[in-house]
């Protein structure tokens, strides 16, 4: 009986220290939710951030607020940030961080680390880099909602329709650590009133070295994902006619022969499609096999094209080298860098309109 | 029916109350009971012989006693021609005073010949004032049968033998309660029900030392498994079909007069959330509206605490598009979200308590003033959110879904360390209560069967009418948690045939 109720008091024991156990409380409205932070090197080595908060009106509407600041750390600015601030600013609810171009170009691995070791923060915010300064771009009220939810949900939209790949920190931090990849991050511009998505910044490692144009997205796309769905595709097919084909589905397969050597790789890809929109009158049997003929070739030149572009600058976004990784038994990261600018990497593409519409 | 009612008196008055001095006379009796001013007596004198004719009068039918006892007794000569000269079935001779004194106390009336005391006769007459069966208000069911248990035991008994027109069904009965000397009676189907199930329940009812038995509620807190349980480890139910099929499926059921609820065990925590209405639907249907029970009993626990535990700790648990409405609902409140829970929480448990206490008209009233006026008033006020409004009066709501009132009202109970523990340590108290919670509910028992049965020990065969209800042909084992002596309920071969002449 006595050592049951040792047993029990023991058990107590834990709920009496609760003062050890260091769990603040974070009050919702007792805190500053910054949604968005905007990253630029100045000149002398330190960072600017900008943080952007949503100050919640009482009559139910948002107004968005600024706080920048310089210091030498990421978290260092954040209590930088506090001071000028009514409510302590916490990091956890940032939904997109954003990085001048020229930060950009000079590598942000030290800036991404500050975002991986607080594990109040999630791996599904989006990076992006910004074409022009991201403490102006933050600074502007975009719609009626916050600009951090605002820029999430741009970019959440396109991915979800089709228009770019799938993108966030931990796609981005998988990419900068695999070996035979690089990563990706969607580039944005804010134009008068308005941001907009304009293009795809390729990285070599932490350092962005080019990009991939609007007009490119769906070839990126065919190629980066192993099965792809929804997008669209325009082409010009005899003389000023255009057509218009949606991506109903799209399955990448790499045939590596002799991997590590310097074999040809091909990747097939096949892409089932409907036409969306079509200029040059009704369409036929022979006339959508033409059609599917002709897509082919120029979905085959442009990749073609965007491959040797990644080969001449050395990056690798696609991911060839991780396909060629899996197939290798003793995996020398040095000899792939060397054998891949010279790789014959050629893309062969299987077109199938299934649909051609209502139109009689 | 008689018979084994007559059958069932008569060995009762052996069965207790041998403990009191037997040789206690006659006249020596008389005077206890005259110290109650309603006992009467009096002296008749006959040609044959002089009749004393006791009863207390508050307990006995008057016009039994003149229509049927009176005319009779001028015929009268010996005492033991009782039975056959009365048009009444129940009449006891005997010389015991104990046997005189029980029998009185239920509404017999005594007759003795002053020359001759041998041997005495009590005659029944007791009087029901009982009321009728009506139609279930705990357990209403839309489709089914209507009738509910009423305060008087034979009456309750009758309602669920006439679903049970067979030998086997057994009744056991027992009296337990120093003062109230209630009767209680054991139920069960011989050959079905696990032996040591109905000796659990017999041996734990005959063991009872209390005075007042006025329930079947105060028998469960006595006999079930852990007293100190929030959890009800027995099912009470106001619905004899209820008690009749839980005895058909190998259980024990008990009734105690006075109480218009039966007791049935042993029983798993899932039974407390199926109403019997369940199986007068379809099984789909029943099925869905059992998981919707579920449902509404974890958000019900679960939905307050959570809604602290992100407020306070965990706000990167918020989706963005909530944000904002969240903020808002709180930017006024002084209070945290511990403490503007805790207001809520208790105004719903007042409105529900006033309401509970209050006669049923004004209990209406309660109703309007408690929804409209503090809810929306301590909003305007700035004093809860509007947000938290809503989660807790659904889980109020949700709480209501249970069918057993005592389950319901633990749902309720274990709502608060919830939340406690969401204040202490968010997620992580939520995490541990609820492991506190699991250990409790696998530790219990009800009659030393497992409470959690069929996750815990997995049994797959009972899956069927647990957290679903499957079609009969699929029912066609009784549940293992019973551990019946004739696990069959029928051949389910027979039971899916179809044997519909084929349509050309």
């Amino acid at each position: 009986m006595v050592n049951r109720f040792l047993a029990y008091l023991c058990l107590l024991f834990p709920f009496f220290l609760t003062g050890c156990m260091n769990i603040d409380q974070r009050i919702i409205d007792d805190i500053q939710l910054s949604s968005a932070g905007g990253y630029e090197y100045t000149e002398d080595g330190m960072i600017e951030v900008t943080s952007v908060y949503p100050s919640f009106q009482p009559d139910k509407s948002v107004i968005s607020k600024t706080i920048t600041d310089t210091a030498k750390l990421s978290k260092e600015v954040r209590d930088k940030h506090s001071l000028q601030s009514e409510k302590p600013v916490v990091s956890g609810k940032v939904e997109v961080t954003l990085y001048e171009w020229k930060t950009a170009e000079k590598g942000i691995h030290d800036l991404l680390d500050t975002l991986q070791r607080d594990p109040s923060i999630g791996s599904n915010i989006y990076l992006v880099v910004v074409d022009g300064s991201p403490k102006e771009l933050l600074s502007k009220q975009y719609g009626n909602t916050d600009t951090g939810i605002y820029l999430s949900n741009l970019i959440e939209q396109n991915i979800e329709a089709g228009q770019i790949h799938k993108t966030n920190l931990h796609q981005f931090l998988y990419k900068l650590y695999a070996e035979g990849m690089d990563p990706v991050l969607p580039i944005i511009k804010h134009e008068e009133d308005q941001v907009k998505l304009k293009a795809v910044g390729l990285f070599d490692d932490d350092k962005m070295v080019g990009q991939i144009e609007e007009e490119q997205f769906f070839i990126f796309k065919i190629l980066l994902e192993r099965k792809g769905q929804k997008g669209s595709y325009s082409l010009q097919v005899n003389e000023d006619k255009d057509i218009s084909i949606y991506n109903i589905s799209s399955e990448r397969k790499y045939d590596i022969k002799k991997p590590m050597t310097n074999s040809e790789i091909i990747i097939n890809v096949e892409l089932k499609a409907t036409i969306s929109e079509y200029q040059d009158g009704s369409l036929n049997t022979g006339k959508i096999t033409k059609l599917e003929k002709e897509i082919k070739e120029s979905v085959e030149k442009e990749s073609q094209e965007m491959i040797q572009q990644f080969q001449e600058k050395g990056i690798d976004p696609l991911g060839i080298g991780e396909e060629v990784r899996t197939r290798t038994r003793k995996w020398d990261q040095k000899k792939w860098k060397e054998l891949y600018p010279d790789l014959k990497i050629s893309v062969n593409v299987n077109v199938k309109l299934l649909e051609s519409g209502v139109v009689e | 029916m008689s018979a084994w009612r007559r059958r069932r008196r008569q060995s009762k008055g052996i069965e207790k109350e041998n403990d009191k001095n037997k040789d206690e006379s006659i006249e020596s009796l008389f005077q206890q009971l005259n110290a109650s001013n309603d006992f009467t007596h009096f002296t008749f004198q006959y040609e044959k012989c002089s009749l004393v004719i006791g009863y207390y009068s508050t307990l006995i039918d008057s016009e039994i006693l003149h229509r049927d006892v009176f005319p009779f007794l001028k015929d009268l000569d010996v005492i033991s021609s009782l039975p056959t000269l009365l048009p009444i079935e129940e009449v006891i001779l005997t010389s015991d005073t104990s046997v005189i004194k029980n029998n009185l106390l239920k509404g017999y009336i005594l007759l003795f010949d002053v020359n001759n005391m041998d041997q005495v006769g009590l005659v029944k007459s007791d009087v029901d004032r009982t009321r009728q069966v009506s139609l279930p208000e705990v357990e209403f069911s839309v489709v089914g049968p209507k009738e509910s248990f009423v305060e008087s035991l034979d009456t309750n008994i009758n309602l669920v033998r006439k679903r049970l027109p067979i030998p086997e069904f057994v009744i056991k009965e027992l009296t337990v309660g120093r003062l109230s000397k209630t009767r209680i009676s054991v139920l069960y189907i011989e050959g079905i029900a696990n032996k040591e199930n109905v000796n659990t329940v017999i041996q734990r009812l005959s063991n009872l030392d209390f005075d007042q038995i006025t329930d079947s509620s105060i028998i469960t807190q006595l006999i079930q498994d852990n007293q100190n349980s929030p959890f009800p480890q027995l099912i009470d139910t106001e619905r004899p079909d209820r008690i009749a099929s839980a005895v058909g499926e190998g259980k024990v059921a008990i009734l105690v007069d006075g109480a218009p609820h039966g007791l049935i065990g042993p029983t798993t925590i899932f039974e407390f959330f199926s109403a019997f209405e369940d199986y007068y639907l379809n099984w789909v249907v029943a099925s869905f509206f059992r998981l919707v029970r579920f449902f509404a009993v974890l958000f019900s626990i679960l939905a307050t605490p959570i809604y602290v535990a992100v407020l306070t700790y965990h706000f990167e648990l918020i989706p963005k598009d909530m944000v904002a409405t969240l903020v808002t609902s709180r930017s006024a409140i002084p209070l945290p979200p511990i403490l503007e829970a805790f207001v809520l929480e208790l105004a719903i448990e007042l409105l529900r308590e006033a309401g509970a206490r209050l006669p049923t008209k004004v209990g209406q009233t309660i109703g309007i003033v408690g929804g409209i006026v503090i809810g929306t008033a301590s909003v305007e006020a700035g004093l809860t959110s509007n947000v938290l409004l809503i989660i807790v009066a659904l889980a109020a709501l949700a709480s209501f879904t249970t069918p057993v009132y005592q389950m319901g009202n633990t749902i309720r109970l274990i709502r608060f360390p919830f939340l406690l523990m969401a204040h202490y340590m968010g997620f992580l108290g939520v995490a541990i209560s609820f492991c506190y919670l699991l250990i409790h509910l696998l530790k219990l028992t009800s009659l030393g069967r497992p409470f959690l049965e069929p996750f815990y020990p997995p049994r797959v065969q009972d899956f069927k009418d647990s957290l679903v209800r499957l079609p009969f042909s699929l029912q066609s084992k009784r549940p293992i948690q019973e551990q019946t002596q004739d696990t069959m309920r029928f051949k389910a071969g027979k039971a899916k045939k179809n044997d519909d002449p084929k349509r050309s």
